[in-house]
């Protein structure tokens, strides 16, 4: 890390000397931001049936499989992308996008050994060891390079244990009937436009079934790693939690820098029966393009947990820097009776960054409970919306949910949008929204600088302390991370 | 205690919320003239017991009896069981904003009015009544025209909860926690209109965990409740007791370990 | 000839109704609108309003017996210093609201006042139609110069099958103030459409307090541009929505510069099978720093079978600012109600209080002219 200049505390409260501070801190960069040198198999660019039929036999997929492809191919095909989001972008060229690219490697790999160790080293590089001797103690890692999962750790000790946590593609030849089963369940094959476009294309992921009265021994995690500068991402992540079962899943990401933008549209499904729990945490840091706005991902994500049994507990929580646009809004559909959803979110955005983002809380059955704390930070000139809804069906009765979204701004031209919708049929549930905006203000710096905080150190306090109620939900080394991260992100940008 | 029948008698009373049971068995007899304390620790349920005798919806009666005047009260209605005289102190009185303290104490009042054959205030006679009824709690006539005790304080709620008994006129008063989050002033006010309001023919049940309020009213009998039952009746010597040595042997010399299974 | 029926026709189309499907009428059945037949709307005279006699000093005009004039003819009046009756600027007509564009439609009646500086004026505009199947589209316009000041009580009136349109606009100079109250009631067949369109000068005070009881569909439409910030808006809206009464608020505040306040509450009890829809936006773009505004939204939804939706939007680019907004949808409170209950109110009462409890905001900040207008009938 570049050391920081320190402001003179004295020229605190003059715009200009605060924004000349600023520039002087910005263009710390993307340490993520490096390519992996490695010969990729790529098919052709564009989309069409055969496209999508090409994908389904390089992966063996059964039948069923490749029917619920095709499905989804035609229905995307006559469905138009969404516009109704607080953001903008050129329009994509579907035909310009390669939908399959994996690294050369043997057929299959039977162990850790036999996988290319150029690849274990970028995985090192990004803090995530996979090698036996390395890897992290407590969490069991997925780690997905481009299209294809590459390495599974601790595999043999979850099995111990019941629990099944692979590739998707690993989960389609050794588990069908529960791919079959619970695939969809959630996210319909045509549920939106990107949810859509993943169905037809989906590449890999990961699987994690928790069986019955099992507590996971240890936190799963899947870490995406897109290296190729064509390709689009598409990954499918299930999890299963059975009766009782409960689990703690961590997801990461990463991207090269490109001047190009890519387009990544994942589909995450949660399922969760009686007493299950499930909760669900992601640091997303792809490359958000540069200061200018060039280059970084699209994040096109549909996340969504469905709490099917009585008192199951989906909880989201998710710290969003990255990505040039992120279009994502995990959601709880609530139908167990006294079942629980919530949503944790930090999200931050800086230069020409556009987030828009929030999530759905459907509360089907009785008593069901569901809690959203939103955090939003807008620097430089982006454009960072929180778009809601909380449903209460006519079965709700008794249902509660408390939202609070709070926006933070940081300099005059970065915008902070809230869009939450409220929609109550059932009068015996209660439904309760509060929202404020606050900026980072300059008499606050200076009084903790003046009792010898640095700036950015006080930067970093205040902000950290407006995310407090969303860090705390987050597993700890995570929470960590994630402060870092916000700090990092931020440098430069205050003014 | 008295030859004569009792106003309210507890009989083996259980109540639960959910499954929780809360009262395991409470045993309780309160005739004209007399005022009682029940006093424990907090979660002992006293607070429970005082809503179960006006009602609460949330608790559930899971066996015993409650007999007001000789008559079982658990298929009533709270709005039945104060106009026939029960009245509940609370001790977190609920803030209703846009219902007005003035029409809404003239409402209840001819409420209860009417239910002992008694005839309706119009406006001005109410308003003469109230003015009588203020005196004795010292209350400032401007919280008449303020919203239901609406930003009130702790101790202007406390003497409105008070101003409500003196126009009810109820034969039981049940008075929760009654001196909590009151300054020595207000205390005293508190205590005084209590004492006032007790005569020959009501009886008061006073609950406290503290025997602060006690210094200001004497009680005749002193219960000591704990997980959920009245484990010890004295006279007023039992409260100086439990000030001087707390509740811990209470629950030595009923047979339980102290704190573990406190409920609520 | 083109007949009404054919131009109404015209205005329904769905090439020029708002698309449901998105943005502002996402939530909004048109329905009883299309439902109501052209042919047969017609202006209907005026009725005597049963309302106490003006007080000293205030002008009152009401529906004039052809249901598109007034009554007592403004050029006929014999206004306070500084009064004098204008054109209505056609600009107000040509907002692309659907308001506007029905209100074309149909006939008045229309009033437009200029206020020179200084001038103050007391004024009801009491439009009730004796008949049912009524088309009333009234078209109003202020024009308040520098510190001139209007308080404005506005009745507005449905009869069964009905259809009113109404056109408000206003142009508050520095220092003017315009205090409007509005009441809507129509009957359960009835259909209003109400735009507003207010630009506020800096130092000017917009007030605008509306009651809504009654009607199968009544939207309201007001917005407001604070032209330079620094002004003062208030928003108290109470919506009393009953039977199949669709009841809709979309009000817009947009903070072209510095230092403006909003102060916004809207109240909406919904019972039996009715729906209300509020969507407030609020604009604070980059230019409007030290903007102070508050919106508040709260709906006591009593029956299984009403609906709310509420939409509270908020876009802010400015960062100094104090941007707050609130919304609860709830039903009566359990412990309120066992609180009445325990003082021998019975449940019936304790509901009718707490309802009346929770109107009470709004009508307490009803403007003294519209206060003075008797409200039997309006409270559940």
């Amino acid at each position: 890390m570049t050391a920081l200049p320190l402001r003179d505390p004295s020229s605190a409260g003059t715009d200009a000397a605060v924004s000349a501070g600023v520039d002087a801190l910005v263009a710390q960069p993307y340490r993520y931001g490096f390519v992996t040198d490695i010969e990729t198999e790529k098919i052709a660019k564009g989309l069409s049936e055969d496209v999508v039929r090409l994908i389904s036999a390089k992966k063996n997929e059964p039948a069923f499989l490749l029917d619920f492809r095709l499905r989804a191919f035609r229905l995307w095909q006559r469905m138009a992308e969404p516009d109704w989001a607080a953001v903008s972008y050129p329009p994509i060229d579907y035909q310009d996008i390669v939908y399959w690219a994996a690294p050369r490697q043997q057929a299959r790999k039977a162990s850790l050994d036999e996988v290319d160790p150029v690849l274990l080293e970028t995985f090192d590089k990004l803090g995530i060891p996979l090698t036996e001797q390395k890897r992290l103690a407590n969490v069991a890692v997925d780690a997905v390079f481009d299209s294809v999962s590459i390495a599974t750790t601790y595999r043999e000790k979850l099995a111990e244990h019941g629990v099944i946590f692979c590739s998707f593609g690993e989960a389609v030849a050794e588990h069908p009937d529960l791919i079959e089963r619970w695939l969809g369940s959630v996210v319909p094959i045509a549920d939106n436009y990107f949810a859509a476009l993943n169905s037809a294309v989906f590449s890999d992921g990961s699987f994690v079934y928790i069986p019955k009265g099992v507590t996971c021994p240890m936190d799963l995690s899947t870490y995406f790693r897109i290296n190729s500068g064509d390709t689009g991402q598409f990954e499918r992540t299930l999890i299963v939690a059975e009766e009782g079962a409960s689990v703690t899943y961590l997801e990461g990401c990463t991207a090269p820098m490109f001047d190009t933008n890519q387009l990544h549209a994942a589909v995450v499904e949660l399922v969760a029966l009686d007493d299950a729990s499930i909760r669900y945490s992601t640091v997303q840091n792809w490359y958000a393009g540069d200061e200018n706005g060039k280059g970084g991902i699209y994040n096109f994500v549909t996340k969504r947990g469905l709490c099917k049994g009585a008192r199951s507990h989906i909880s989201w929580t998710q710290v969003e820097t990255g990505s040039a646009i992120t279009w994502k809004y995990p959601s709880c559909v609530l139908v167990g009776e006294d079942s629980v959803g919530e949503f944790y979110s930090v999200a931050l955005t800086n230069n020409r960054q556009q987030a828009d983002t929030g999530t759905k809380m459907v509360h089907v059955g009785p008593r069901t409970r569901s809690t959203i704390v939103s955090k939003g930070i807008s620097a430089g000139q982006s454009s960072n919306s929180y778009r809601g809804l909380v449903q209460m069906g006519p079965r709700a009765v008794g249902a509660r949910n408390y939202s609070q979204c709070d926006s933070m701004l940081i300099g005059d031209q970065a915008a902070a949008n809230t869009y939450p919708t409220i929609r109550s049929q059932q009068p015996e549930a209660t439904v309760e929204h509060e929202a404020s905006t606050c900026r980072l203000s300059e008499d606050q710096l200076f009084y903790l600088q003046s009792r010898g905080i640095a700036f950015e150190e006080a930067v970093s306090m205040m902000v950290s302390g407006f995310c407090r109620d969303v860090f705390s939900q987050l597993p700890l080394e995570f929470a960590a991370e994630a402060d870092k991260l916000l700090a990092l992100k931020l440098e430069g940008s205050v003014g | 205690m008295s030859d004569r029948p009792p106003l309210l008698e507890i009989r083996g009373l259980r109540a639960a919320v959910g499954d929780l049971e809360i009262l395991r068995g409470v045993d309780l007899c309160v005739h004209a003239g007399e005022i009682h304390a029940v006093m424990g620790r907090n979660g002992s349920g006293k607070s429970t017991l005082s809503k179960v005798i006006a009602g609460h919806p949330s608790y559930r009666v899971t066996a015993g009896q409650i007999l007001y005047r000789g008559q079982d009260v658990a298929d009533l209605a709270p709005e039945e069981r104060a106009r026939a005289g029960l009245f509940l102190g609370f001790q977190y009185p609920v803030e209703i904003p846009g219902v007005s303290n003035r029409e809404f104490l003239r409402v209840a009042t001819n409420a209860r009015r009417l239910a002992r054959g008694e005839e309706e205030l119009d406006t001005f006679s109410f308003d003469d009544h109230l003015e009588q009824r203020l005196a004795l709690v010292k209350m400032d006539p401007s919280f008449l025209d303020r919203s239901l005790n609406e930003g009130f304080s702790g101790g202007e709620k406390k003497r409105n909860e008070i101003l409500q008994m003196a126009l009810l006129e109820p034969a039981v008063a049940i008075l929760d926690e009654t001196d909590s989050g009151l300054d020595i002033d207000a205390l005293r006010i508190v205590a005084e209109g209590v004492r006032q309001l007790a005569g020959p023919d009501n009886a008061t049940v006073l609950i406290t965990h503290y025997q602060r309020l006690l210094e200001a009213i004497t009680p005749q009998y002193v219960h000591v409740m704990a997980h959920g039952r009245l484990l010890r009746t004295g006279g007023p010597e039992l409260a100086l007791e439990l000030e001087r040595r707390g509740y811990d042997w209470v629950d030595a010399e009923a047979g339980l370990g102290s704190r573990e299974d406190v409920a609520v | 000839m083109t007949t009404t029926r054919d131009r109404w026709s015209e205005a329904l189309t769905p090439a020029t109704l708002p698309r449901q499907a998105r943005d502002s009428w996402r939530f909004t059945d048109l329905a009883p609108l299309k439902a109501l037949d052209p042919g047969r709307l017609a202006p209907r005279p005026g009725v005597i309003p049963d309302l106490p006699p003006p007080a000293p000093g205030v002008v009152r005009l009401c529906l004039g017996p052809d249901g598109v004039s007034f009554s007592p003819a403004p050029a006929d009046i014999s206004w306070p210093a500084g009064v004098q009756v204008c054109a209505v600027p056609p600009d107000v007509a040509d907002a692309p609201a659907l308001a506007v564009r029905l209100g074309a439609l149909l006939p008045g009646p229309s009033l437009g006042l200029q206020l020179a500086p200084g001038a103050r004026l007391r004024l009801e505009l009491v439009l009730q139609p004796a008949q049912a199947e009524a088309a009333l589209a009234p078209r109003l316009w202020f024009d308040l110069a520098e510190d001139a000041s209007l308080e404005l009580a506005l009745g507005l009136w449905g009869p069964a099958d009905s259809l009113l349109v109404a056109c408000v606009g206003a142009r508050l100079a520095a220092g003017a103030e315009l205090l409007e109250g509005q009441r809507l009631q129509g009957a359960d067949s009835a259909v209003a459409l109400v735009s507003g369109q207010v630009q506020q000068a800096p130092g000017s005070r917009y007030g605008r307090t509306a009651v809504v009881s009654g009607w199968r569909l009544a939207r309201l439409e007001p917005q407001v541009c604070q032209t330079e910030g620094q002004a003062v808006t208030t928003f108290r809206d109470l919506a009393l929505a009953r039977g199949q009464a669709t009841i809709d608020l979309h009000s817009q505040v947009r903070f072209g510069g510095p230092e403006g306040r909003l102060d916004q509450l809207q109240r909406a009890l919904v019972d039996d099978g009715a729906q209300s829809v509020f969507n407030g936006v609020v604009q604070v773009p980059r230019e409007a720093q030290r903007t102070d505004a508050a919106q508040l939204s709260r709906h006591l939804l009593l029956s299984t079978r009403g609906r709310v939706d509420t939409i509270p939007q908020l876009e802010i680019v400015a960062d100094d600012v104090r941007c707050t907004h609130g919304a609860t949808v709830s039903s009566l409170s359990d412990d309120e109600l066992f609180y009445l209950q325990s003082r021998g109110v019975d449940r019936v009462l304790a509901c009718r209080l707490l309802t009346r409890g929770f109107c009470r905001p709004i009508f307490d900040d009803l403007p003294p002219l519209i206060a003075a207008w008797p409200s039997e009938g309006l409270l559940p």
